[in-house]
């Protein structure tokens, strides 16, 4: 399972595509449609044999309008609007603000199948239980793929490759980009979907604490109705070998000892820098690929969408040019570092304060902070709202400003 | 870099608990782990027994072949 160097059987014109997206969640998909649009002959490869399923997330994310910034929005993709957070810490202090509208829970399966059909409307050939198994290079540059789909392998050629492959992603190993993780720069994920008696109040619940998810958050996402995403994830590097199903079976027995346990899914999510290098010639790597995801949170789908669509623009717009090289295709790891990878560096900082550097009474102090700020903001007294912050701690302060003085507050929690 | 890691296999994958993550797929340095489809897979001969798959499996799927790796087990 490695690149194929030059002098391999290319393809004999049968299957040979502008661009090749290798995986078909919310990045891949996105890409695809932009190159499809652009008028390119694409490939949307997944190797699942259903695209969305098993659901590997927790479902909450951006609003509608952030996502129409990309793709029309159906109905049935959202089963859920969020209209605020609740926060609780290692003690039980709890901070809850409510924010209307501030984000949805999405139907995942159906969102992530319904991303593709955009694709394929737009003329994308879609395959399903179609795995990605090496790349072909000439001169260096990537030139195409090998897949493995019913046991048998075949070769497609293309002119610009881009791996939206996951977590997983071997795309961007393949192509010598360095995609691989540590185990201290994931978020170790297992969540109990199921039905509680508990009423639903369209809240977004997050449980702090080193008991709770050591180097890491619970959740507790409301899907409507009875149903509920119950969750979380931990740093292995601080879970000392102890797998997150034993803090989820604790925090179950917390949320809802007679919760009915429909599904239990698991994954892991972003807590990394930003990839240095995230293109190459005849490739770009988008999504959890690429490390996009939100390393406070570990949400990823905003973010993947965001890498998709300019990933798909600007490899259309080389492609229109005729020239894919690494340099062409720059604009988009420049302008990723420019804007969302600098915010998540940002995100990154704060995450370790919160997540690493502070013990569970450090936490404590945030809360007590959290409280008085917002009571002295709401009061309308300014000085008393900045007598509130200074009683931060100064590394908080630092790393929290940055990130409140310039993005807004729907992309700290997704 | 390949080191001696003794007991072979180095590990097994306990089906039953396994959700196909991916999580091990993902820090696995070798591409060891890999996820074929829905299916987890093992290639024994590219392990090197650096054990990250273990600290990041979620449901402690993955049993090492010699003693234990967790401190508990749900």
């Amino acid at each position: 399972m490695h690149a194929t160097e030059e002098g391999n059987s290319m393809a004999n014109g049968e299957h040979v595509y502008d661009a090749i997206v290798v995986g078909a969640g919310p990045a891949g998909s996105i890409a695809a449609l932009r190159l499809a649009e652009a008028g390119h002959r694409v490939l949307l490869a997944e190797k699942r044999p259903r695209i969305g399923h098993p659901v590997r997330c927790a479902e909450a994310t951006g609003t509608r309008g952030e996502i129409a910034r990309f793709v029309p929005v159906n109905d049935s993709w959202i089963a859920l609007s969020i209209e605020g957070a609740r926060f609780v810490s290692p003690r039980g202090t709890v901070f809850e603000k409510a924010a209307p509208g501030i984000g949805v829970m999405l139907d995942r399966e159906r969102f992530d199948r319904g991303l593709a059909e955009e694709a394929a409307r737009a003329e994308t050939e879609v395959r399903t239980a179609c795995q990605a198994v090496g790349l072909l290079k000439r001169n260096g540059s990537v030139r195409g793929v090998r897949f493995r789909e019913n046991g048998r392998d075949w070769e497609a050629e293309a002119r610009v490759v881009i791996g939206a492959d996951g977590i997983e992603s071997l795309v961007g190993r393949w192509a010598g980009l360095e995609s691989g993780w540590r185990s201290d720069e994931l978020f170790s994920c297992i969540e109990a979907r199921l039905r509680s008696r508990r009423a639903c109040d369209r809240t977004l619940e997050f449980h702090f604490g080193s008991s709770v998810a050591p180097g890491g958050y619970a959740w507790a996402f409301p899907r409507g109705g009875n149903e509920w995403n119950v969750g979380l994830g931990v740093d292995p590097s601080r879970a000392e070998r102890v797998p997150a199903s034993v803090f989820l079976n604790r925090f179950l027995a917390r949320f809802d000892p007679e919760a009915e346990i429909v599904e239990t899914i698991a994954g892991a999510a972003c807590r990394s820098r930003s990839l240095e290098r995230i293109v190459g010639d005849g490739i770009a790597l988008a999504g959890d690929a690429a490390h996009q995801g939100n390393p406070l949170t570990g949400g990823g789908i905003m973010n993947a969408l965001e890498a998709g669509d300019l990933a798909g623009r600007v490899a259309a717009e080389a492609l229109a040019r005729g020239e894919v090289t690494r340099e062409a295709l720059s604009r988009y790891e420049d302008e990723w570092k420019r804007t969302v990878g600098t915010s998540n560096d940002r995100f990154l900082a704060l995450a370790d304060l919160l997540f690493r550097k502070y013990g569970d009474k450090d936490l404590e102090k945030i809360w007590e902070g959290m409280e008085k700020f917002f009571r002295a903001r709401a009061g309308g007294g300014k000085v008393a709202s900045l007598a509130a912050a200074l009683s931060f701690p100064g590394d908080f302060v630092r790393a929290a400003i940055p990130i409140l003085a310039g993005f807004s507050h729907r992309r700290i929690l997704f | 870099m390949t080191q001696s890691i003794g007991a072979r296999p180095f590990l097994r994958i306990d089906r039953e608990k396994c959700l196909s993550c991916a999580a091990c797929a993902a820090v696995c340095p070798p591409e060891a782990l890999l996820l074929a489809g829905l299916d987890l897979v093992f290639e024994e001969e590219a392990c090197t027994g650096c054990a990250e798959c273990f600290r990041v499996c979620p449901t402690a799927a993955l049993l090492p072949a010699s003693g234990r790796f967790y401190r508990e087990v749900a």
